[in-house]
């Protein structure tokens, strides 16, 4: 039987989530048209982590257990990935679109001259078994339908946030094994890094975004967010200005909410931005330009400065109104 | 011992049309500059004299007010030294990073502010064109962008039609370049100056007119010097509206108001134009007029101007606080002024101070002092 | 001294201006005004840095229609000492595939490299698979979102910053090889407009042809390409209820309180 292929991602031992979405929605492509579904995985001691991901669908997760794999190293993992692939064979190779997992794809279609489907939105497989995908252009406002074509592997990386991660009661098997390439990195060493735990505001149900219009100054918007029990976004130059990290930023180029609720304080509503908007059920804007693009989508859009109303809507909240 | 460098001194003399040569070392500069003592205006100039060229950094922070330059005994145009030295810092390539961000906007979408080009008139309701005006509105980018902006361009118009002239607006405009030139990219602006004179050349009008202080001043006193020149007189709406009023063209009726005015340094002590202003609003019944401490040539500033508004310069809020003071002082709630920097600039600042202040461009009293007078005719 | 820094530059319409046709299902690029992509402003302004650093020759890289040429010789006046448009009608259609190895045999013929500078990805087609590609290509390392490059050692290795999950990590990796530097991480530099002027007038832009690069007409544009687009669509924004609240301070904060604790 064929296989569809899910690069499972891994950090020093914690596993990416969006990995094991794009692994059950292989899981579904799998039984529909009856491909054998595996996960591969790269990491150091992984006993664990190996039998984390065998729930979420597949029927077995190959996996590499090496000291050079316990972080993401673009050399490494693609020189692991392609010897690994040119032994097995498989019919296609999806990796969620996080900065690894098109990092590695777009590196690994190479010596396979295959083609590469980028951060699809849906993902099915046509008539003739062509992998294809709807794939956003143009800061997300129109997409493309693509198809792999001649590809062996074919190749896609998948928008995170796109699939459900869903747990299967069934059997996984367990697949170690040992690479004859070298794995010591030779050009590429990460020799330090920096990073503090963030959240994943990707499924958060309550957002408040800053735009540039609170002029770097989230001290409302934190005091916003925590009365309402949200979390916080930014929009892109906020993260360009060092503001905000990069994984709260919010757009094409960041996370895609699907929130019941988003506060858009600020933003003027560049195609970039609202693509990561689009999904969100109420959508209320609050922008000092009555004009301003975001009004097209916004449910409720409040023309005010924010530093004027939303102190006064602080006070409402904290009850210091009648109410 | 100090030695001069000659041939550093003769460029920079060339640069700065000889100005610093007049300089006494008198100080008095110093103590008046508005960013109070951190832009050592004399010492500078010693520097200069001396020839040898001062460092960079603070020289950014100068807003081109002038203000110093007014108080001068010896009549130096001090801003315009420091905006040569602007000039000469940028041709290092040695200047605040926030620069390239100003002219990368004003030359993508030909507003510094970096809003999309295709939005500078969307406000604008009426689309007939012609190929005669009587008067072509020239708008300021600040202007066009900006609600309040907006209004007084609109309300301009009215006056204007009102009286009975044919008014257009120059819809292929871009930015006048204020801002280019006051970082002292001069290669920049010679093409903005020039590209904007062509395009006018191809309208047909009695006048051009501007809200903006600053855009009268480029395209009167600036573009010139960079060859690019239009034939066509170029005034700013208050003189217009001014000798419109002489002629008996301006219904007014009467408003209750208590009103100071701010003279913009551009007018005022860039161009001289103080009385008509003043003119206008006095013509209107029922305004009773104050004078701030300081006004006409000796008024002091918003803050906004030497490119200030578009490079985010922290210190001059304290310059538009000063001036809100005096509007503190006198007591008054309505401020009319006559520019878009002026408005922005005083308008923002007073709402974070609370205070209980009405910031109107003159054209808008007179607007309401029209519109009173079609009510009572009717 | 560095050896040559090539800078790949695309040249993209603005975004906000393409509009899609519905009847005829294309992109209509033609209203749209073009710019430099962002990113790769990024890159370039990374480059001259090094240069100003390190030495070297910058050169500009791109691989598109002859009218590109405008925005290309932009490049030029920002301080690129050389630039080369790769332009053929045989690279039409190419998908990243080809599009990679194509910008990799240019790079090869330009020679002498040290290090190569992209954009992250284009706001266009926005797959970030070239850079990678161009690495697999060139059989030499790829980083990618780069937001700055630290320090180049004489030893022949680089420090450059990461852009991770969480914050950053510190790659050294071995020269020549190719980086992808983040949108936003850095201030690009405005063109030099007296130097402009000479771009304009009488800088002489290489245009290279798939025959001065050795490659064969099926190896690229849609024949050498391995993914094809079916079908565009419009990814139609959901409906709104595009509400307008606007007034007195105190009612609106009332309003949206009460919009909130319906909500909530
Ligand atoms: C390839 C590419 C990818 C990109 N990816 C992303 C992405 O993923 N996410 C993203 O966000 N952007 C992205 N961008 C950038 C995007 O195009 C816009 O530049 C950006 O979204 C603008 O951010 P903003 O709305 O915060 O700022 P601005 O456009 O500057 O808008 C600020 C708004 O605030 C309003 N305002 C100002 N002051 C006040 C006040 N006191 N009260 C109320 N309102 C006020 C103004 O009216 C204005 O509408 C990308 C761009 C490119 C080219
Ligand atoms: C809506 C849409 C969807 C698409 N989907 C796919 C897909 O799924 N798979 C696929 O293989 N192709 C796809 N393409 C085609 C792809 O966009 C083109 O092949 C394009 O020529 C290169 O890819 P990119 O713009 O995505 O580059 P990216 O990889 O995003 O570009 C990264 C950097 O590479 C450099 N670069 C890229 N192209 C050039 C160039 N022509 N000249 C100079 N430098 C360059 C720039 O520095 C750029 O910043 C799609 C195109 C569109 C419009
Ligand atoms: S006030 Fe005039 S004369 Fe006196 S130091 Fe300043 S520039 Fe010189
Ligand atoms: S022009 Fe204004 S800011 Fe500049 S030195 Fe003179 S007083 Fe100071």
């Amino acid at each position: 039987m064929e296989d569809i292929w899910v690069f499972i991602e891994q950090d020093d031992g914690e596993l990416e989530g969006s990995s094991l979405e794009v692994l059950s929605k292989a899981r579904e492509l799998g039984e529909k048209y009856g491909y054998m579904v595996s996960g591969v995985l790269f990491g150091s001691d992984v006993k664990k982590l190996v039998e984390e991901a065998g729930r979420y669908g597949a029927d077995r997760i190959i996996y590499v257990d090496d000291e050079n794999l316990r972080i993401y190293n673009a050399e490494v993992y693609a020189k692991a990935m392609v010897e690994l692939a040119r032994r097995y064979n498989p019919n296609t190779i999806l990796f969620s679109a996080t900065r690894n997992g098109r990092d590695l794809a777009g590196r690994v279609a190479i010596p396979f001259n295959s083609g590469l489907l980028a951060h699809v939105i849906s993902l099915d497989f046509d008539e003739e078994g062509r992998l294809t995908g709807r794939v956003p252009g143009f800061g997300g406002s129109i997409a493309a339908i693509v198809k792999c074509i001649d590809s062996r592997p074919q190749l896609a990386t998948v928008t995170p946030g796109v699939f459900e991660a869903k747990t299967f009661d069934r059997e996984c098997k367990y697949v170690e094994e040992k690479l004859e390439v070298d794995l010591t990195p030779d050009k590429y060493l990460v020799i330090s890094r920096e990073k503090s735990p963030v959240k994943d505001i990707s499924k958060s149900e309550k957002v408040v975004v800053a735009g540039q219009g609170t002029g770097g100054e989230l001290d409302i918007v934190y005091e916003l967010a925590k009365l309402l029990n949200a979390d916080v976004g930014v929009t892109r130059p906020l993260a360009d200005r060092g503001l905000a990290p990069r994984d709260i930023q919010i757009g094409s180029t960041g996370v895609n909410l699907k929130s019941k609720l988003v506060i858009v304080l600020g933003a003027s509503g560049a195609p970039h931005f609202v693509s990561g908007i689009k999904d969100c059920d109420l959508v209320i804007s609050i922008n000092k330009d009555a004009d301003a693009p975001i009004k097209e989508h916004s449910d409720y859009f409040v023309v005010a400065d924010i530093f004027k109303v939303v102190p006064k809507l602080l006070e409402l909240l904290r009850g210091g109104g009648d109410a | 011992m100090v030695r001069v460098d000659f041939g550093n001194r003769e460029r920079l003399a060339e640069l700065m049309d000889r100005e610093f040569y007049k300089c006494y070392q008198c100080g008095t500069c110093t103590v008046n500059c508005l960013l109070g003592d951190s832009l050592l205006v004399r010492r500078t100039i010693r520097h200069i004299q001396l020839g040898i060229t001062p460092e960079n950094g603070y020289i950014w922070k100068c807003i081109s007010c002038n203000f110093c330059g007014a108080q001068c005994p010896s009549n130096v145009d001090i801003a315009h030294i420091f905006r040569s030295l602007k000039a000469l810092k940028y041709e290092e390539k040695n200047y605040p990073e926030k620069v390239n961000e100003v002219l990368w906007n004003v030359y993508e979408e030909g507003n510094p502010l970096g809003s999309p080009k295709k939005e500078r008139f969307t406000w604008l309701q009426k689309t007939g064109s012609s190929d005669e005006y009587d008067v072509l509105i020239y708008t300021c980018c600040m202007a066009a962008y900006d609600k309040h902006g907006q209004d007084i361009l609109m309300r301009t118009a009215y006056i204007l039609e009102k009286a009975g002239l044919k008014v257009g607006f120059f819809t292929d405009s871009s930015c006048c370049g204020d801002a280019v030139y006051h970082v002292g990219d001069d290669y920049f602006y010679e093409e903005v100056a020039n590209q904007n004179a062509e395009r006018l050349d191809g309208y047909k009008a009695e006048v051009i007119l501007t809200v903006s202080p600053h855009v009268y001043h480029n395209l009167k006193n600036l573009y010139p010097r960079y060859n690019a020149r239009i034939s066509t007189p170029i005034l700013h709406h208050t003189q217009y509206l001014y000798e419109l009023l002489n002629e008996g063209r301006l219904k007014l009726g009467k408003l209750e108001a208590r009103v100071t005015y701010h003279d913009p340094c551009y007018l005022a002590r860039y161009n001289d134009i103080v009385e008509e202003p003043r003119g206008l609003l006095e013509a209107i019944d029922g305004i009773e007029f104050v004078e701030m401490p300081h006004s006409k040539r000796e008024t002091l500033c918003c803050g906004g101007g030497g490119g200030g508004i578009w490079l985010e310069n922290e210190e001059a809020r304290d310059v538009t606080r000063r001036r809100l003071d005096e509007v503190a002082y006198i007591d008054t709630n309505v401020m009319a002024t006559a520019c878009p920097y002026c408005i922005r600039m005083f308008e923002d600042e007073s709402k974070v101070l609370n205070m209980d202040l009405n910031v109107i461009d003159v054209t808008e009293l007179l607007y309401e002092a029209l519109v009173q007078s079609v009510k009572a005719s009717t | 001294m560095l050896r040559n820094i090539i800078v790949l530059l695309k040249i993209v319409p603005k975004p906000e201006e393409v509009v899609f046709n519905p009847e005829t299902k294309t992109v209509d690029r033609s209203k749209a005004r073009n710019e430099i992509n962002e990113a790769d402003k990024n890159a370039l302004e990374l480059a001259l840095k090094l240069k100003e650093k390190y030495g070297g020759k910058v050169i500009t890289l791109s691989m598109g229609p002859p009218i590109w040429d405008k925005y290309i010789r932009l490049g030029v006046a920002m301080g690129a000492d050389d630039a080369i448009l790769v332009s053929d009608r045989a690279l039409a259609g190419s998908d990243t595939l080809p599009t990679s190895l194509t910008l990799a045999t240019a790079i090869k013929k330009i020679g002498d490299y040290d290090i190569i500078l992209c954009g992250e990805e284009s706001s266009d087609g926005g797959t970030g698979q070239v850079p990678p590609g161009i690495g697999g290509w060139l059989d030499i390392p790829h980083v990618t979102y780069v937001s700055d490059i630290v320090e180049i050692s004489q030893d022949g290795w680089a420090t450059v910053k990461r852009t991770i999950k969480g914050g950053h990590e510190l790659v050294k990796i071995k020269l020549p090889f190719i980086a992808a530097v983040e949108l936003g991480s850095n201030k690009p530099r405005f063109p030099d407009f007296r130097r402009k002027r000479w771009a304009e007038r009488e800088f002489q832009l290489k245009i290279w042809s798939l025959q001065d690069l050795g490659l064969e007409p099926d190896k690229v544009g849609f024949k050498g390409s391995k993914t094809i687009v079916s079908e565009l669509e419009e990814v139609k924004p959901a409906e709104r209820r595009k509400e307008v609240l606007s007034g007195d301070l105190d009612e609106l904060a009332r309003k949206l309180y009460e919009i909130l604790k319906e909500n909530i």
